[in-house]
């Protein structure tokens, strides 16, 4: 186990010194911020001032040094906008993000996972037919579409629900959030709901698989025979197996969820990540950009490492390796 | 006079597909008497495995029983409740399944499914259903159980998952175990290992057992009695060693011929010709005819069940004693 986890260590320090190459080449290869940050009528001294400021006149690989020593500091630059670390800016917005992405996740299993085993358990039945056609839509219908869809529907046509913004936050255990506050979990629903029904279709559909596939093998049928109660069967020797692939699905999603999060928050106002990286690519806000994907790729090997954790925990199979011993 | 635990009539179990209605049961009648080992015999297909699971309760979606009877201590099965059914299942009628692979949940501990199957049925400590897990694995050959039973199924090897699964059959002393072809999937030497121990086990608790089995041989080890089904009926049936020595259905015989030890070296095997027939796709009359040397004209309408002496019977038109 402790080997295992070394060796996931490692690689994922190969993979985040390859995205540094690929952020950095990317985001800085491209564009000129100067355009942007100074104004038209400014003298050509002024303007040569601003790239020195910067140090965009030294050479690419140079910058590249530069930009990776910061990062092993800590420092991902100094938003050209905001004129704060950028990595402050980001941290600074994560919370109401990572929020955001909890309750999109929440709603997905808590709504998805009875409903899958529902269906998988009465094949053809009313029930199944009926929530495998609304999650096909779940997972065809554009994401912003069904966003604005959701705000003309609950806020201007109900009134039900504020169309944007974070509302009212309250302090839990030393953290904001909108989750304390009546005012903002209203003002959640409608994201945390936007940014959760494909997942929610994507779950409803894994756990319905899952639970068709293994309720026909011996084993199932093997717990029957043995007198086991219809719950335990379920619960325990049906669930226990399709586990398996939900979590990893499950973790694999959360990153995404944090990265798309960026099309919700921006049609709700949401002052998380994502909103803040579309606004830095308007502003070509060199450090924001990159912090952010830095941060991302960060979130991703941290929850895909667990992922492989959580994995190996729950198949016994996977944990010790190896062959099994035959005979 | 001893006493029927089990007693079967008519019983017939269908599945309803595009393809049409098959019946892989077809009125079969079987009774099973206290401390009675009964060998039930076919090829693939035969209605072996479903009798098991229609007596269990255990016909799954699209097949459903549709006719006929299954009296267990004169209480009918097919009227009871799902509940009802549930506590005795397991408890006083167990099963034991062909592949030892698929039979153990992988995701969970052996002491786990061995515990859960006795809590399922009585108000048991922990403790002390791990004690009797231990007992009955070590009456079943397996060396240091305290070990085993804190590993995964994919740790052990096949003949110890089925060892396993005997095991849980045996652990609530049920009256009748359905074994379906339980030492097929094992090598020679483990299956003859494991039949010895069942034996011993059984034998001492008087438990009945329907023993379902391809292959009259294990049968022949095993049985006192021998039930041979044809397309979802009981073709013949009678005393294990009559039936080996006189066969009397021409299916029968033909199975015999085609064991290999009991064929002349150096001869080619005889087989039966033909295969087993499509259940949605019955000839008319006595199934077996086509495939019959001995069948005439009369085979095309349905043979009824012979009763040929007090203890043996066939389902057929022509049934004759041949020495095999």
């Amino acid at each position: 186990m402790t080997g295992f986890i070394i060796r996931r260590l490692i690689q994922s320090g190969g993979v985040i010194l390859t995205m540094t190459v690929v952020v950095f080449l990317g985001v800085y290869a491209i564009g000129n911020p100067v355009d942007i940050l100074i104004p038209d009528d400014a003298t050509a001294a002024e303007r040569d001032l601003a790239i020195q400021s910067l140090g965009l006149d030294k050479p690419l690989l140079t910058q590249y040094t530069t930009f990776l020593s910061n990062l092993l500091r800590g420092d991902l630059g100094t938003s050209f906008v905001y004129n704060i670390p950028s990595i402050d800016l980001i941290l600074l917005r994560l919370p109401a993000t990572l929020e955001l992405a909890f309750c999109a996740l929440f709603i997905a299993i808590v709504i998805g996972l009875p409903l899958g085993l529902l269906c998988g358990l009465r094949p053809g039945s009313r029930l199944d037919k009926t929530v495998m056609g609304a999650s096909i839509i779940g997972f065809s219908i554009p994401n912003f579409w069904q966003g604005l869809m959701l705000i003309m529907l609950f806020s201007v046509m109900l009134g039900w629900l504020p169309s944007t913004g974070r509302g009212e936050l309250g302090t839990v255990f030393g953290i904001e959030t909108s989750l304390a506050t009546w005012d903002g979990l209203r003002h959640l629903l409608l994201p945390a709901i936007n940014l959760s029904l494909y997942k929610l279709s994507l779950m409803i559909r894994l756990t319905r698989s899952g639970v068709r596939e293994v309720m026909y093998l011996d084993y199932v049928r093997f717990a029957r025979a043995k007198g086991l109660s219809e719950v335990r069967i379920v619960m325990v020797h049906i669930m226990k197996v399709v586990l398996v692939p939900i979590i990893t699905v499950v973790g694999m999603e959360f990153g995404s969820l944090i990265a798309f999060a960026t099309v919700t928050e921006t049609i709700f106002a949401w002052p998380g990540m994502g909103k803040l990286i579309i606004d830095s690519i308007m502003r070509l806000d060199r450090p924001v950009i990159a912090g952010y994907l830095v941060v991302i790729v960060l979130l991703f090997v941290l929850i895909n490492l667990l992922v492989d954790i959580a994995y190996s925990l729950l198949d016994p199979r996977i944990r010790l390796g190896g062959e099994p011993n035959d005979r | 006079m001893r006493k029927l635990v089990l007693d079967i009539q008519n019983l017939t179990t269908r599945f309803e597909s595009a393809e049409g209605i098959a019946n892989a049961l077809d009125s079969l009648s079987l009774e099973i008497y206290e401390g009675e080992v009964v060998g039930l015999v076919g090829e693939s297909g035969s209605g072996k495995s479903m009798t098991g699971y229609s007596i269990m309760g255990l016909v799954e979606h699209p097949g459903s029983i549709v006719g006929g009877s299954i009296h267990y201590r004169g209480q009918d099965l097919r009227l009871l409740g799902p509940e009802q059914i549930r506590s005795l299942r397991g408890d006083r009628i167990a099963m034991i399944f062909q592949d030892p692979m698929m039979s153990l949940n992988p995701v969970l501990r052996v002491d786990t499914q061995l515990v859960e199957t006795l809590k399922a049925h009585r108000s048991i400590q922990k403790k002390e259903a791990l004690q009797r897990a231990i007992e009955l694995l070590q009456a079943m050959g397996i060396p240091s159980p305290e070990i085993r039973l804190r590993q995964y199924p994919h740790e052990l090897s096949g003949g110890m998952r089925q060892r396993i699964a005997i095991a849980i059959a045996l652990l609530l002393e049920p009256d009748l175990i359905i074994a379906d072809e339980p030492t097929t999937a094992l090598d020679v030497t483990i299956q003859a290992q494991i039949i010895h121990e069942f034996q011993t086990l059984i034998e001492d608790r008087g438990t009945s057992v329907l023993w379902i089995t391809h292959d009259l041989a294990v049968a022949s080890t095993m049985a006192d009695r021998l039930a041979i089904m044809y397309a979802g009926q009981i073709v013949e049936q009678g005393p294990a060693e009559d039936i080996l020595a006189r066969p009397m259905h021409p299916y029968t015989q033909g199975l015999l011929r085609s064991i290999p030890s009991r064929n002349i070296r150096g001869k080619p095997l005889q087989q039966i010709p033909g295969s087993a027939p499509s259940l949605t796709r019955l000839p008319s009359g006595c199934a077996f005819a086509p495939r019959c040397d001995q069948a005439t004209p009369l085979c095309e309408l349905t043979p009824p069940l012979k009763q040929i002496t007090a203890i043996r019977s066939a389902r057929c038109h022509h049934p004759r004693e041949i020495d095999a």
